[in-house]
């Protein structure tokens, strides 16, 4: 049982709050969810869609063919009809009067999705009253409209007789439904984060609107600022201070922060930056996906230093992800880069994410008994020990012009050399230590061909391979980048296959600059929609045969 | 109690930084002895210019950041620990070109820091270029024949932007410098001190004020006046007021977004367990 249900109408028709409140149904009746958001950069007019993708197997991804589609208008349907699979059915505008309903109980138009559950509950002959919980559980006292509504839309079908099957309660545990950028959001306040800055920008302000919501609870700081610069700057004062700070944007607002980047390398002040990434150049798509800022994440920032880039490839990764950049910025004191997408982003699906691991903050402390705090003290790792202000008989000169071991300005030629090798130190320091840790995964079978991959198309890869011989490596961790690893799983595979969202295949020339391997066949995406299953299964196939 | 450090200061023998360099110092000096302020309690910001190295030179916390971004960065440090008196120094270059967004929004919020403007309508360390407070007509190496921009009142400014303190000092008047800067740290909120600042070496202006400069606190000026405070700097004639311009209390920025958050060094992290319960 794997089916997928399309919602789509116009912005403001609750579409995505939604989808949400079905995912959530089908999620207590025991089943997988996936939740994909297809919508426009536009508030009204535009044609926008949920699919719910519900399965008792394990999803990672939307499907794109639809077994039921609902739409409020005829011209979503129509932009979208090609992708009925066989025996779909479909309820539109024509067919069921979407807007008188809503006016019989005296609704608004954001009600829709409610009489489109309740057709779903008929269809699929799901208990009422089970439904009936979930809605009031979830909408509290905006609950009984929406019930009214549900009902009608129940009883519609009920009255027509509509073909129906009977939906068995599946047999998972409920596990929590959230989309990516709550994900991002937890792991950060799990790892200890105490202040989020940002400014709006699709589709990362999910992730800020997620954080001020909860600010209280989280015990955390979530502010909105003038503009990305001052939301950079502030986090990395907050970090000074003493307090995990972290900046969430898209590509955009990363070229912006970027001086304050490389002033983050140079003062050794840690910071974490999300890069919830969609369809580049300059404003190009902003509410579909991409993955081509990976050049700039390693590049932003002019001069010389370390960083960090790590791509989650789904929900779960996207919590741990985020919850370990913490950990390493404050043990490296670099800036750390969570490379997101809107796929996963403002994805939702349910999942089991690790919340009781802890992620305790790692800082190397200094002596308390030296005389003479040296925030730039040279030492073998390159790590010098981490000081705030405010701590007694202790001075914190941190410098972003080159500076001393105490953090006074030096342009002498001795010290520009000592404190450019102090921080090549540190790269070497970081790129040994992950070396010993795990940043690629492995899917798949032994085989002789193997796909290489990062970030969100992971899902649709570990859909496509399954019963082919065929391995996956996901890396994780693009800079430092697992060289080592990745040849050791590469030994005997002759046929490698790259799949990245974007255009110029920055993942895969990286992978060949990096591995000296070269790529056999090289798929990239950028039509700002993810990775079908369908269709990467058919590229594999090809390949394998 | 000296809080100098072991730096050779570097600026132009006469320039106006030492003035401001040396009535801070002293007031700091008379804080951290009086038991008033901690000396690890301090912190001094200070972005790109000549005035920028000034935080070489004091034996306190301090971040030397980049140009213009003096009042977000100052925010972030007073937001994650409010038992810090954070000072700003900022240059007329650094926070009304580059910065001037930051500045204002920095005022508005009324963040509870403090800027120092080293205002010496000059570009010292890019060696003598016109900036947004450099006169009409201004002769300056980017503008061999005159600016042809009107300058820009940053006192002004940040009076119509909500700043909660505005104050004018001249680099050559240590007495009443210091007068001002202790005020300053008084002041719960955002505060603004603009210092007149000659650049001896590109723009030298000693001579130029001590025609014009005269103190509010001399006359009977009622400081808690915005509108006066305004038509105070708005009116056209050769004088120049100096003093404390305007002081009001508001809530600080802080006070609002943090609420009772004061978490620093508070690791310990909320139990997400429970949070989750509500998304199944
Ligand atoms: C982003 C950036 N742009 C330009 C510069 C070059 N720069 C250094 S100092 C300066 C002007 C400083 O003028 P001001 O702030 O008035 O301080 P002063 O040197 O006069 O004390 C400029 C433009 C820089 N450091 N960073
Ligand atoms: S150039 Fe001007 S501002 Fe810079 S140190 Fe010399 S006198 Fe001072």
């Amino acid at each position: 049982m794997d089916l997928s249900i399309f919602i789509g109408g116009q912005a403001g028709e609750g579409i995505k709050r939604g989808s949400m409140l079905i995912g959530k149904v089908f999620n207590r009746f025991g089943y997988n969810v996936f939740i994909l958001n297809d919508y426009g950069s536009i508030i009204r007019g535009g044609t926008d869609y949920s699919e719910v993708r519900v399965s008792n197997e394990e999803i990672y991804t939307s499907y794109n063919k639809f077994d039921y589609m609902f739409a409020f208008h005829m011209d979503v349907f129509e932009k979208y009809k090609d992708k009925q699979k066989e025996n779909c059915s479909t309820f539109t505008d024509d067919k069921i009067n979407f807007d008188s309903i809503i006016r019989s109980v005296d609704g608004q138009p954001f009600m829709k999705p409610s009489i489109v559950l309740g057709m779903l509950t008929y269809l699929l002959q799901i208990p009422v009253d089970f439904v009936i919980d979930v809605i009031k559980d979830d909408l509290k006292e905006h609950a009984p409209k929406n019930i009214e509504l549900f009902m009608a839309g129940y009883n519609i079908l009920k009255d027509k007789n509509e073909q129906h099957i009977h939906l068995l309660k599946g047999t998972n545990t409920p596990k929590p439904l959230l989309y990516g950028n709550d994900a991002i959001g937890l792991g950060g306040v799990k790892a200890g984060m105490k202040v989020y800055a940002a400014y709006p920008i699709t589709p990362s302000s999910t992730l800020l609107e997620f954080l001020a919501k909860n600010a209280k609870r989280f015990n955390i700081t979530a502010i909105q600022l003038e503009d990305e610069i001052a939301a950079i700057n502030l986090a990395l004062g907050s970090a000074y201070a003493g307090v995990p700070s972290m900046v969430g944007t898209s590509g955009a607002g990363i070229d912006l922060m970027g001086e304050t980047i490389s002033l983050a390398g140079a003062v050794e002040v840690p910071i974490v930056i999300v890069d919830v990434e969609r369809v580049g150049p300059s404003t190009g798509a902003p509410t579909y996906t991409e993955q081509s800022d990976l050049n700039l994440v390693l590049n932003v920032g002019h001069g010389e230093f370390p960083r960090i880039v790590l791509a989650p490839g789904d929900i779960v990764e996207a919590f741990e992800v985020t919850a370990k950049a913490f950990q390493f910025a404050w043990w490296y004191q670099t800036p750390v880069f969570i490379l997101s997408d809107k796929h996963i982003s403002e994805s939702a699906q349910n999942v089991l994410i690790p919340f009781s691991n802890n992620y305790p903050p790692l800082i190397k402390t200094f002596d308390q008994e030296e005389q003479h705090y040296k925030r730039y003290k040279l030492n073998e790792d390159g790590i010098s020990p981490l000081a705030f202000p405010s701590m007694k008989d202790i001075i914190v000169h941190v410098n972003s012009s080159e500076h001393t071991e105490e953090g006074y300005s030096s342009s002498d030629p001795k010290n520009l050399i000592s404190m450019k090798e102090k921080r090549l130190r540190k790269i070497k320091t970081i790129e040994e230590d992950f070396k010993l840790m795990k940043f690629i995964n492995v899917f798949g079978k032994e085989s002789d061909v193997a796909v290489v991959s990062f970030g969100s198309p992971k899902g649709a890869i570990l859909e496509a391979i399954k019963d082919l011989y065929i391995k996956f490596i996901q890396v994780i961790s693009l800079e430092p980048f697992p060289k080592e690893a990745l040849l050791n799983e590469l030994k005997d595979v002759k046929k490698i296959i790259s799949i990245e969202q974007n255009s110029f295949g920055q993942f895969a020339n990286i992978l060949e600059s990096k591995t000296g391997k070269s790529i056999y066949k090289r798929v990239l995406k950028y039509d700002g929609r993810p990775f079908n299953v369908w269709e990467l299964r058919n590229i594999f196939k090809e390949v394998v045969k | 109690m000296n809080l100098a450090t072991d730096r050779k200061i570097q600026w132009c023998p006469g320039c106006g930084n030492f003035g401001i360099y040396n009535a801070l110092k002293t007031v700091l000096e008379k804080e951290i002895e009086n038991g008033t302020l901690k000396q690890e309690d301090i912190t001094l910001v200070s972005g790109i210019g000549c005035y920028g190295y000034i935080t070489n030179y004091y034996h306190l916390n301090s971040f030397h950041t980049i140009h213009g971004r003096v009042p977000p960065l100052a925010t972030g440090i007073k937001l994650a620990n409010p038992n810090l008196t954070v000072i700003g120094f900022v240059g007329d270059g650094d926070a009304f070109a580059e910065g001037m967004s930051h500045t204002i929004h920095a005022a508005r919020r009324n963040t509870d820091i403090k800027l120092i403007l080293h205002n010496n309508a000059v570009y010292g360390l890019t060696t003598g270029q016109f900036t947004p407070t450099s006169p009409h007509g201004f002769k300056s190496r980017s503008t061999p024949f005159g600016n042809p921009e009107n300058p820009i009142n940053p006192s002004l400014i940040m009076l119509l932007s909500n700043a909660t303190f505005v104050a004018r000092g001249f680099s050559a008047d240590l007495k009443h410098l210091q007068y001002i800067f202790s005020e300053m740290l008084k002041h719960r909120g955002f505060a603004f001190v603009e210092v007149l600042q000659p650049c001896v070496t590109f723009n030298n202006t000693y001579q130029f004020y001590k025609e014009r400069v005269y103190k509010v606190e001399d006359l009977n000026y009622d400081s808690s006046n915005l509108k006066s405070a305004v038509d105070l700097l708005m009116k056209d004639d050769e004088k120049i007021p100096t003093g404390i311009l305007f002081r009001t209390n508001l809530e600080t920025y802080e006070e609002q977004v943090a609420l009772e958050n004061y978490y620093l060094n508070r690791n310990e992290v909320p139990d997400l367990t429970e949070i989750i319960n509500e998304f199944i």
